[in-house]
């Protein structure tokens, strides 16, 4: 029924002749300007999350990082614990990706749309965008590198907070840039210039 | 938007104002709940089911009733762009912009 009716209605499209040419464009353009201020109303709201996005991030990536720290003290048992210490590192492993999980779920509920683990898809499809994915991803790999050699080299407290300061700030740097280039994104214009219109308008006049 | 490689057709129960603001929205968003989707476009209640249900007929959206959180009484609406109302809309987006280029 369904299918009918769609194909009734896409059969209908030659007879949807306008009374002016010039009119219709003028109605797509303006159709067109509407979707993009739409998109521009949704950057509003990913421009809303992005300091509590940072923080989230930092907060997951640094704890992250603390953890690749603990796995050679966990690995040559410095701190003399009674029971396996690998289990510390385990533990702290789930609840980092238990908070980026909520992040997730918290953020989609703010937004009243479904979990998301991608952006948006004008986001993308943008290659800044893309490319900021790209950095993250080969960045990413700096804290935790850091962090084991640092924990194989020392035990010192302050050796702990230097890495988990490093994966936090790293990874902050790198959502800021990715929510950054999701607004950029959403706001920018796909509808054509609306002068070029106007100006084919005026030679259709042929005043003078 | 992504109508480039999307072959135009122009579509009339997509071309509606508010029905291609839903489609834009969806297609952006995936999924979205009801009211969010009827704040967002500013519009009323039944304003934004009749659209729904005219998009629905044409199988271009899914519309989803789920338990409302930690499962109390009232149903939370979804709704989703099918992959139908995905192409539908991506190829009335690239007719718009011929029509607009003037082709």
């Amino acid at each position: 029924m369904a299918n009918t009716q769609q194909k009734q209605q896409t059969q209908q499209m030659p007879e949807h002749k306008p009374v002016n040419g010039q009119q219709q464009a003028l109605d797509a353009l303006d159709a067109l300007q509407t979707l993009d201020a739409d998109r521009a109303k949704i950057a509003t709201g990913y421009a809303a999350l992005r300091t509590s996005n940072i923080v989230w991030i930092a907060i997951v990536f640094g704890l992250l990082t603390f953890t690749y720290w603990l796995i050679p003290q966990a690995w040559f048992n410095r701190f003399n614990l009674p029971w396996n210490p690998i289990w510390v590192v385990a533990a702290l492993l789930v609840i980092s990706l238990l908070l980026l999980a909520a992040v997730i779920m918290l953020n989609s509920r703010r937004q009243g749309i479904a979990p998301q683990w991608l952006a948006p898809k004008p986001a993308m499809q943008s290659r800044r965008y893309t490319m900021a994915v790209a950095v993250h991803f080969f960045v990413n790999f700096i804290p935790p590198i850091l962090a084991l050699a640092v924990g194989f080299a020392t035990t010192a407290w302050w050796s702990a907070a230097a890495v988990t300061l490093v994966g936090a700030v790293i990874n902050g740097a790198m959502e800021a840039w990715e929510c950054d280039e999701i607004v950029r994104a959403l706001q920018q214009r796909t509808a054509p210039d609306s002068s070029a219109l106007d100006s084919s308008t005026e030679v259709h006049h042929d005043i003078g | 938007m992504t109508s480039d490689n999307q072959q135009p057709v122009f579509n009339e129960v997509i071309h509606a104002p508010i029905r291609l603001r839903i489609c834009g929205l969806l297609d952006t968003y995936g999924t979205m709940r009801f009211d969010v989707l009827r704040d967002t476009l500013e519009i009323s209640d039944a304003t934004c089911s009749k659209h729904l249900k005219t998009l629905a007929e044409h199988d271009y959206i899914q519309l989803d009733k789920k338990a409302g959180e930690g499962g109390k009484a009232y149903k939370v609406t979804w709704v989703k762009l099918t992959r139908e109302g995905k192409q539908a809309f991506q190829s009335h987006v690239a007719a718009l912009r011929q029509i607009v280029a003037g082709q």
